[in-house]
């Protein structure tokens, strides 16, 4: 049984091919990267797991079910154990920290209306452990998030947003994780614990997939990466394998590479020291 | 005098916002406004009185039925003139509720007449004088009914699960989505509150005023547009302030202006208000995305 199987899944807008059919296989405990150019489909991809709009053709199957993902809509998507964070921050910033968590178990709650309205023994009881699992959750970031349970999302610095983002996601008891360029705007200090923080969700049985730009995160903890370039997978396997593939490199640094440029004269691969490959 | 009228005021004020908090409601989910809302509260008044009239049910069941009735209606609407033009522009819906009105309105015409119909003197109203300040069961009961629905729809928004999958709807649909929440469920959910309390307000505003007629929910739906425009589009604190607001000033201007310019200074002075404050008295809602 595959953990996540993707096959010929493609999109077009109009006449623009975002994805091409795209085939792939996620591993179940993986930190999965999905990494390439801007434009090249990444975030496309993302948006057809999740359900965001249908696939023009193609298959999304998820743990062995029969059902075809690409054709489900998103709150059905997210019930069968897949969340997500985006590139663009999407919080609820007029409720507070915890109630972002909170809505993120919304489908876990059973409670109907007429018992909460009754106030049932059971209800209550559900609430109060709904709300002690949203403090644990935002405990899971040390004492960024949870003393600040009460506040308002909006409130939050920039890369404590980013965290509650994640932990909104986790809310949902996810098997997948989708992590939209979770360390974008972050300092190199967030970055490394925000790796760690990756590393802590895989180990709790969370398989990860990840777009990112800042190679040096993809080469610390995904344990493979697919390239995509004009919407369509060049190459797959561990960073280390790819980064040196021409097709790679000219990607992302364009014709200049293949003329001898800047990749080629520093060893012949792609930088993942320096952080962001965004050089284009 | 003035507290006399401040009494006046706060019974026409909170009538007001049961109307518009469940227009908030509608508006804030789904980002649109629903011209209809007006409509609604007409028919509810016209239920309300018939019940009574024919069914010889009392003042409270009469309300109830009514609630029902407009509840069905508001699933209805949502079904007819909302849920198929989803994917079109913006502007569809508004001319499709546009169209609801119009129907709902020559409906009522042709089914109640175009004469202002009252409630018949169904129970006993008391007044009681409190010094210079004359309270009436009337003012008790409407007052009371209307907050006592506004403050079951806060507990519902801010302590019931559903309730907080529908401000999430309401802050974002898109996004609400991706956290398992299914919008249309919340947006069925939220037509059907809206107009069951539209209902209600129209069962107490006619009987305040004994006068109900085809007509009144075109005016007061622009009045309770008015209303939250001047909360803050879609906030909900915002509307019930606003309603209770628009109800002073009515009969504020009523008693130390001028009957004949009431609807020109209430509008008059929301307009000035919006000058200075453009996103509304509540309004904090920055549209970056989407």
């Amino acid at each position: 049984m595959e953990f996540l199987s993707v096959v010929a899944l493609s999109k077009n807008f109009g006449g623009l091919r975002a994805l091409h059919e795209l085939n792939l296989v996620v591993r179940e405990g993986d930190v999965f990267g999905i990494i390439g150019p801007n434009g090249s489909g990444k975030t496309t991809f993302f948006n057809l797991v999740t359900g965001m709009f249908p696939a023009t053709s193609g298959d999304i199957r998820f743990r062995g079910e029969p059902t075809n993902l690409a054709r489900l809509p998103s709150h059905e998507i997210a019930a069968r154990g897949i969340s997500r964070t985006f590139q663009n921050q999407r919080l609820f910033d007029r409720m507070t920290v915890l109630e972002n968590v909170l809505v993120g178990m919304h489908t876990r709650l059973r409670s109907g209306l007429l018992s909460a309205a009754l106030r049932l023994p059971r209800t209550r009881r559900e609430e109060q452990a709904a709300k002690q699992r949203a403090l644990d959750l935002l405990g899971f970031f040390g004492d960024r998030l949870r003393p600040r349970a009460e506040h308002p999302a909006a409130s939050l610095s920039y890369a404590n947003r980013r965290r509650l983002e994640i932990a909104r996601a986790l809310a949902l008891q996810p098997k997948l994780l989708l992590l939209d360029e979770p360390a974008a705007g972050m300092n190199p200090t967030e970055s490394r614990q925000l790796m760690e923080d990756v590393r802590r969700i895989r180990d709790g049985g969370v398989t990860v997939l990840l777009i990112e730009h800042d190679l040096s995160i993809v080469a610390g903890i995904c344990d493979r990466v697919a390239v995509l370039d004009h919407g369509e997978k060049i190459t797959e396997g561990a960073f280390e394998q790819v980064r040196g593939e021409p097709r790679v490199i000219e990607a992302y640094l364009g014709r200049s590479a293949r003329r001898g440029g800047k990749a080629r004269e520093r060893g012949g691969g792609l930088e993942a020291g320096g952080g962001d490959a965004r050089t284009r | 005098m003035f507290l006399q009228q401040l009494i006046n005021g706060l019974m026409l004020g909170s009538t007001y916002s049961l109307l518009a908090i469940g227009y908030a409601l509608v508006s804030g989910v789904l980002d649109l406004v629903h011209i209809a809302h007006g409509e609604v509260f007409m028919l509810g008044a016209f239920i309300g009185l018939q019940l009574v009239l024919f069914a010889k049910v009392n003042f409270f069941v009469a309300m109830l039925g009514a609630m029902t009735a407009t509840l069905v209606l508001g699933i209805f609407i949502e079904r007819a003139a909302f849920r198929p033009l989803q994917k079109g522009d913006f502007l569809s819906p508004l001319i499709s509720t546009l169209g609801v009105a119009l129907i709902l309105q020559e409906f009522a015409r042709n089914v109640f007449g175009a004469h202002p119909v009252g409630f018949p003197a169904s129970f006993q109203i008391k007044s009681y004088q409190l010094g210079f300040l004359t309270v009436s069961t009337l003012h008790l009961i409407i007052i009371g009914l209307a907050f006592a629905m506004m403050a079951a729809l806060h507990l519902f928004l801010t302590r019931t699960t559903f309730g907080l999958a529908t401000r999430a709807t309401a802050e974002n649909a898109l996004t609400a989505r991706f956290m398992g929440i299914n919008v249309n469920v919340v947006v069925v959910a939220t037509f059907a509150i809206a107009s069951a309390m539209a209902g209600a307000a129209g069962v107490l505003l006619g009987l305040a005023y004994n006068a109900i007629t085809p007509v009144m929910g075109t005016q007061i739906g622009l009045k309770a547009l008015a209303i939250i425009v001047l909360g803050g589009f879609g906030n909900i604190t915002g509307a019930m302030a606003g309603g209770i607001i628009l109800g002073l000033l009515e009969v504020m201007s009523v008693a130390y202006v001028s009957s004949t310019y009431r609807d020109a200074f209430s509008f008059g002075i929301i307009m000035l208000i919006l000058i200075i404050r453009p996103t509304g008295l509540f309004g904090h809602r920055v549209h970056s995305e989407q």
